[in-house]
């Protein structure tokens, strides 16, 4: 069944999509975003009930094969260490992330030049600035300036409360002579534009039902759809259709009823993260592009990164207040940022402090851990934890390598009958070596801050939410799947804006740059509408 | 669907695995309705009901504290899934009932729409960083 052909059609409405068609809306073209899911309801989050905890392990659950969401596709991770995390609705992925939002580093860009290892990005820093800035006004961010582990920036809210747990750790980054500093968070500490300043719910993982925490459909889309954008939801895209000349002539997608749709467009634009967007192109075979759209390079799907993270947790005596206040955003730490030749690794990581555990997860890691019996000593070692526990993330900079890749499963499919993604990954020794370090570290400052315990876990098996570098930027098409700008070299009029565009992976969270790249590419987009596929 | 006898005993066991605890104020978990959170957890019946059976073949409910902890070590060597996924089942329940987390000392009700007061941030705790070099690298 044809729709109205349109000017440009995003397939995927998380960070990049909402971000890359706000950013065109003003140009009036007729932008068409299709998203497997639906809208969400802020008033059915589970913080907004007394089983939230429940649910986070249930319908909110970050992996997407034991949701059970119809919007959700199954992926193959069983051959990963790290398990794939993601969602699927208007707002993506930032639905349920903890909205830690730094920006890349200036040396995150030039890993090559500096320090011999990957590949340098055919962008620097100093382009992105003014799209991280815009991204920051965007979406909220809290935070403080004069970070000595960044240039100067300005942060347009001030930062999230501390608590008495970050306080605790604070004094304990102190005690060592340790960077530390308040995070930078996509939370509106403040009202911002129309949104409700956090109260400090604590479950930001689950979704914000205070609607402070910036996910898209909050921040982006309300604007977009504003000035004309429409968002068509459960649209399931099967493949990036081509003309007889090899450009994209839009894309057939299902229903929700599993009628298949063919959406017109001159522009179609994959953002579907770094494990779907290798997904749609390998899907996307024709004669003309038999291995798979956009794939001239072999690099689709190849150099998949996460971030190998770490979580080390103290014990404390006293009790810290560690459910209040959002999930992970209250201070982090870039002391083992950069390189240090004197270490036995390349490239370096950041600490993100964590609140401590609700009510039922310290039971569950307590039985985890054999810490928490079962019977007459229950109530007693559960003391001992709950409200007593305070630790970290740990996020180690991933290296790209081609052997870390995303296949379609030559098997599993979803409800469609779409293939799935297979994920193929193994830890680096440098990540082994990394993770090592930064867990030594992590117990250092965590027994400096005053916990009478510790306990680490290495890699964090969940922790896959940081998907990149499966169809790499570059300016040689011989190694790299899209230009500087997004733009496929194979195929002219399709653009790829998801975190799979990345060239390394850096030690941060990646949405605030995902997002200051898909600005970056809309207004390349703009400013070279004349010749855009020349 | 558990028969009447096998959820009495539930009952009962769920008293065991987390019993009352007078000085902490703490009630026992089959006295607060944890019971029906655990049968709610329809994937898992077949698990429950096989070590549920055995218990009330073992006359569970007339036996002492002792005897009841070692009659669940038993049927736990005997059907492995049987306890950990209670266990699983019964924090959840216990630990997001209202009377526990009273008892607890936290408000009975979820974080939405109250929030929680925090303490301001204490900045003069930043002075020893603010006073350090830049630890970026310049490119």
């Amino acid at each position: 069944m044809p729709n109205d052909p349109a000017d440009v059609v995003i397939i995927g409405a998380g960070a990049s999509g909402a971000a890359l068609a706000w950013g065109l809306s003003d140009t009036r073209m007729k932008i068409v975003c299709l998203e497997q899911g639906d809208w969400m309801d802020p008033a059915q989050y589970p913080s907004a009930a007394l089983d939230w905890e429940s649910r986070s392990f249930g319908d909110f659950g970050l992996s997407p094969n034991g949701r059970g969401r119809p919007a959700d596709y199954p992926i193959n991770d069983s051959e990963s260490p790290i398990k794939i995390s993601n969602f699927n609705a208007v707002g993506g992925s930032t639905i349920l992330y903890a909205a830690h939002f730094p920006r890349l580093h200036p040396s995150d860009f030039r890993v090559k030049t500096l320090d011999g290892v990957a590949d340098d990005w055919p962008l620097d820093y100093a382009t992105l600035a003014p799209y991280y800035a815009q991204n920051d006004l965007m979406m909220g961010t809290a935070g403080l300036a004069g970070d000595p582990a960044y240039p100067p920036k300005q942060v347009p809210l001030p930062p999230v409360p501390f608590g008495k747990l970050g306080h605790t750790l604070a004094r304990g980054f102190n005690r060592l002579g340790w960077h530390w500093w308040p995070s930078d968070s996509a939370i509106a500490t403040q009202e911002h534009n129309g949104r409700a300043p956090c109260i400090n719910l604590g479950p930001c993982i689950t979704g914000c039902a205070q609607g402070a925490k910036a996910s898209t459909d909050v921040t982006y889309w309300p604007a977009a759809v504003r000035q004309g954008v429409e968002v068509r939801t459960g649209c399931r895209v099967q493949e990036v259709s081509v003309r007889a000349d090899g450009m994209a002539d839009g894309v057939l997608y299902y229903d929700t009823e599993g009628n298949l749709h063919r959406q017109q467009a001159e522009v179609v634009v994959v953002a579907c993260n770094g494990v779907g967007t290798p997904r749609l192109l390998l899907n996307s075979k024709s004669k003309l592009f038999p291995d798979g759209l956009a794939n001239s390079s072999g690099l689709v799907g190849k150099n998949l990164m996460f971030h190998p993270y770490a979580m080390v947790t103290g014990v404390f005596e006293e009790p810290l207040e560690g459910y209040k206040g959002p999930t992970g955003c209250c201070l982090m730490s870039q002391e083992f940022y950069e390189t240090d030749p004197a270490r036995d690794f390349v490239r370096g990581y950041s600490f993100e402090m964590l609140r401590g555990r609700g009510a039922v997860a310290t039971a569950l890691a307590g039985m985890s851990t054999g810490e928490v019996p079962w019977g007459e000593g229950h109530h007693d070692a559960y003391a001992q934890l709950f409200d007593r526990t305070a630790g970290m993330v740990i996020i180690c900079e991933d290296l790209p390598e081609t052997c870390n890749r995303v296949t379609l499963d030559p098997e599993l499919t979803d409800g469609n009958g779409i293939p799935s993604p297979k994920i193929h990954y193994r830890l680096s020794e440098n990540s082994q070596k990394m993770l090592a370090h930064s867990v030594a570290r992590g117990r250092e400052v965590l027994e400096a801050s005053g916990a009478k315990t510790t306990l680490s876990n290495a890699p964090l098996e969940p922790a896959g939410w940081h998907l990149m570098g499966t169809a790499r930027m570059g300016r040689d098409p011989s190694t790299s799947v899209v230009n500087e700008w997004g733009r496929s070299h194979d195929v002219k009029n399709l653009f790829i804006i998801d975190g799979s565009i990345f060239v390394t992976s850096g030690a941060v969270n990646p949405t605030n740059t995902i997002q200051a790249l898909s600005l970056y590419i809309a207004d390349k987009i703009k400013s070279n509408l004349a010749n855009l596929f020349d | 669907m558990l028969s009447d006898e096998q959820t009495r005993t539930l009952v009962n066991v769920l008293d065991t695995l987390i019993p009352a605890n007078g000085p902490r104020g703490m009630p026992a978990a089959g006295q607060v309705g944890v019971a029906e959170h655990v049968l709610r957890a329809a994937d898992l019946l077949p698990v429950f009901t096989a070590g549920l059976s055995l218990l009330v073949d073992a006359g569970f409910d007339a036996l002492d504290s002792a005897q009841r902890v070692n009659a669940l070590n038993e049927v736990a060597s005997g059907e492995p899934a049987f306890l950990p996924a209670l266990l699983f089942k019964a924090y959840e329940g216990y630990y997001q009932n209202p009377a526990t987390l009273e008892a607890l000392g936290l408000p009975p009700r979820p974080p939405h729409p109250l929030g929680y007061p925090v303490e301001e941030n204490d900045l003069s705790l930043l002075e020893p960083v603010r006073g350090r070099e830049k630890l970026y690298r310049e490119v």
